[in-house]
């Protein structure tokens, strides 16, 4: 073989080995890949029908649970509250994450809340609600079921004691409800983060927002949805009747937990909820790099239902 | 005829391990009952407790004939029908004694045999025990009555020892293959610990020594039912006539009740544990209906006590004994004593010295309280509080949605309450100290207190900056105890709950918690 031969030959084998390779897409021009946002924000519909929207624009439940994985939901259903006074997370959009999670496969979806009052899971019918959707209602008032962890870069929680089942499942959605709070002016998703731990008192007695800053270093969730449908304006985090309640009809979904908080802030500011220009732990929080704050930087979908 | 040695007849053997298994159930149930929540357990220890006597009396006394409390009534009907039944089948503390008691003669303990009954002591000891509660002095019922030592043994040694750890295996067992249970929540009270060990150690002392000498001298309860039982109608019945005099009855008797010379039994402290039915092989002992009330027949089994000198020692004792307590009650300043403390008890209590006066001290409301705040105590509140319990805002805090110890009280102490009744009721109130509170110390947020009150009356209001702290709406406050539970504040709580001496229904139509509007309509559009 002379030497034209052989540089044809080589460079034939080349080409097929990076056909084999599969390094092609370079190669050929692929269309443009249809982009995910970073966050959803739906308004005006019931808090399933906007899940089923706004899962659905961010790719659906397949990209966030895989066939066979567990799944932990943390909604918040720590007060002795009916659903109308906004203090808990709405039971159907619990109950809707439930099947979607099972929908895409999940082995086993878990749902926890360590919470404040002694009838709370059942008063706020998220526990019948998850149950019925078949889900697994997981106690968390036992200290045997906590795990302590530590965290370096927490810059004040630096120890902790985490549910194991946070710790364990493959998949952590936290499902907050948007409100005020008499202490932190808003509850949402960062603060929801509560719920996990077994010690909340630390928070109280070592400066609230820096605390809720650092609570979701040691599990980040993989999807937040916050339930902005009642909208508790004041007396929280218990509940005033069900007076100052906003019927917002709202949900933001995300997979960056500093941005949910961030929009859910500055609705609760257009809505005049007390204090909300005041809170600092979205801010702490996207400085210690948790997310990002600054939406104007972020895909975000609007969508009225 | 005389002296041919026969086995114990089938029926009689029979009757003593029916006896038996009929006790061993009973002992269970009540034990486990008070643990495990579901209904069918709850039901059944909830019948056992309404049979016990002196809670069931008591009841009746305190809370009124709308309390049904007449299982007491249904005992003595059935002593009199039957003897002392209740204290081999029904009474807690005469089943474990029974146990401990076999148990003792297993490894080797005999008893010294037929005593006389001594009728100053446990005459004495009744008349001490009504007298001192007359005066609002319940001291001898915590000490002596049989329910309440064994409902402070299951809630202060058999919870720690058994209860709790058995949960925790069951609950993490359960976990392994994926089902959630939570165990039981753990506390125990070491003051109360040591003092109910301490008492079961005598009773366990005395019934090795001497068999059910408590339940003939010492338990009230016990002399009670031996009045009604020596005119019982059936009996344990000897046959003079078969009796060889072996003595085979009186050595396992742990009642030391049964006099051969006499050829009798003393029904008024025969136990009916029916152990020396299946000891006498001639068939000199029966279990058979008597003569006419009352009968003196020997072969009736009278008792060797119904002499005139034994009534006028009883009589002697019971006077003895009033008089003691009288003078004890005075030293001890009576139904008056510790009513100015702080102590904070249960809703359903009325007052801090109507508690004092009535409560047993069984701890059935300990053991069923959901977040563990009420804790045994010793002496808090005086002698006359006596292991009675008390809500510790350190272990735990009063859950608005919970009314279960007034639910439960057996005895009357506590009067039941319906949930919208004790979230009215005031059991004590709040007082908060701005330099102790994190936000004056610190400078950091906290609210802890405002964000679990129930009612509303603690809530936040401008401070410095941006920090709020608590206020208080005393109105409002009904003595829960969330905000002192929960507050951070070390080594002193920031906002404490002093308890109030008499309770008092309060009206929360003012909070802010309970009212309603329809919801408000947002402006439009996303503010991002």
């Amino acid at each position: 073989m002379d030497r034209r031969e052989f540089l044809k030959t080589g460079a034939m084998v080349a080409a097929g080995a990076a056909l084999l390779l599969g390094r092609t897409r370079r190669v050929f021009a692929q269309p443009k890949e249809a982009a995910v946002p970073d966050l959803v924000a739906l308004v005006g519909g019931e808090p399933e029908a906007m899940f089923d929207r706004g899962i659905a624009e961010l790719g659906g439940m397949g990209r966030f649970v895989k066939r066979g994985q567990t799944v932990v939901i943390k909604p918040n259903m720590s007060w002795s509250s009916p659903p109308e006074y906004g203090a808990n997370t709405h039971p159907g959009l619990i109950r809707r994450i439930v099947e979607h999670c099972l929908n895409a496969g999940a082995a086993k979806v878990y749902f926890l809340d360590n919470n404040l009052s002694r009838n709370s899971y059942e008063s706020s019918g998220i526990k019948q609600a998850g149950e019925r959707a078949g889900a697994v209602f997981v106690p968390a008032g036992s200290s045997s079921y906590y795990q302590e962890l530590r965290n370096s870069a927490a810059k004040v929680l630096k120890r902790t004691d985490i549910h194991e089942q946070i710790l364990e499942a493959d998949v952590f959605i936290n499902v907050p409800v948007l409100k005020h709070h008499g202490s932190t002016a808003i509850s949402c998703a960062m603060k929801n983060l509560m719920g996990i731990v077994w010690d909340r008192g630390y928070f109280h007695g070592n400066g609230l927002q820096q605390t809720i800053a650092d609570v979701a270093l040691y599990r980040k969730p993989d999807l937040n949805v916050v339930d902005a449908y009642r909208v508790m304006r004041s007396g929280g985090p218990s509940g005033t009747g069900t007076v100052n309640v906003l019927n917002a009809k709202m949900q933001i979904l995300s997979p960056d937990i500093v941005a949910a908080d961030a929009a859910s802030l500055a609705q609760a500011v257009q809505w005049g909820i007390p204090g909300a220009e005041r809170v600092t732990h979205v801010r702490l929080a996207h400085e210690n790099r948790l997310g990002n704050m600054n939406l104007d930087q972020l895909d975000i979908r609007r969508i009225r239902v | 005829m005389r002296g041919a040695r026969q086995p114990p007849r089938t029926s009689l053997r029979a009757l003593h391990l029916g006896r038996v298994a009929a006790a061993s159930l009973v002992l269970t149930a009540l034990a486990v009952g008070a643990f495990v929540q579901t209904a069918l357990f709850v039901a059944v220890h909830d019948a056992l407790a309404w049979l016990q006597v002196f809670p069931s009396l008591w009841r009746l006394l305190l809370a009124g004939l709308s309390s049904l409390a007449f299982g007491f009534l249904a005992v003595f009907a059935l002593t009199l029908a039957f003897g002392r039944l209740y204290c081999s089948v029904l009474c807690p503390l005469g089943v474990t004694q029974d146990g401990i008691f076999w148990l003792a003669r297993r490894l080797g303990r005999r008893i010294p045999g037929y005593r006389p009954p001594l009728e100053p002591l446990r005459y004495g000891v009744l008349g001490l025990t009504i007298a001192l509660l007359a005066a609002g002095v319940p001291v001898a019922i915590h000490l002596l009555e049989p329910y309440s030592l064994f409902g402070r043994i299951v809630q202060n040694l058999v919870a720690p020892g058994l209860a709790y750890p058995l949960s925790r295996g069951i609950s993490a067992a359960l976990e392994a293959v994926g089902v959630y249970v939570q165990p039981l929540a753990w506390h125990v009270s070491l003051a109360a610990l040591v003092s109910t060990g301490a008492l079961l150690a005598l009773l366990t002392a005395l019934t090795v020594l001497r068999g059910r000498l408590y339940c003939n001298t010492l338990c009230p309860v016990g002399t009670a039912l031996g009045l009604l039982s020596r005119f019982s109608r059936w009996a344990v019945v000897v046959d003079p006539g078969a009796c060889t005099r072996c003595r085979r009855c009186v050595e396992v008797c742990p009642a030391e009740c049964i006099d051969v010379e006499a050829g009798a039994v003393d029904l008024s402290r025969c136990v009916s544990c029916f152990r020396c039915l299946s000891a006498c092989t001639f068939g000199a002992l029966r279990y058979g209906r008597r003569g006419r009330l009352g009968s003196r027949a020997r072969a009736g089994g009278a008792p060797v006590t119904a002499s005139r000198r034994s009534f006028l020692r009883g009589a002697a004792g019971l006077g003895a004994g009033a008089g003691l307590a009288l003078l004890v009650a005075r030293l001890t300043g009576g139904s008056r004593a510790g009513a100015d403390s702080s102590a904070i008890v249960p809703p359903g209590a009325l007052g801090v010295s109507r508690f004092l006066s009535t409560c047993t001290a069984c701890h059935l409301c300990v053991t069923r309280c959901p977040t563990r705040v009420l804790q045994p105590s010793l002496l808090s509140a005086g002698p006359r509080g006596l292991f009675q319990p008390r809500l510790d805002y350190h272990a735990g805090r009063c859950d608005f949605q919970c009314n279960v110890c007034s639910q439960v009280c057996p005895s009357g102490a506590l009067l039941p309450l319906s949930l919208p009744e004790k979230q009215e009721t005031r059991i004590g109130t709040a007082a908060f100290v701005l330099e102790r509170c994190v936000v004056f110390a610190n400078g950091t947020a906290c609210g802890a207190c405002a964000e679990i009150c129930p009612t509303g009356s603690a809530h936040m209001i401008p401070y410095r900056g941006e920090l709020t702290i608590p206020a208080l709406i005393d109105e409002l406050c009904i003595g829960c105890g969330s905000c002192e539970f929960v507050c951070p504040a070390a080594p002193l709580r920031a906002i404490t709950v002093t308890g109030v001496p008499e309770h008092r229904r309060i009206s929360l139509a003012g909070s802010t918690r309970l009212e309603h509007a329809e919801p408000e309509e947002p402006e439009e559009g996303f503010a991002f």
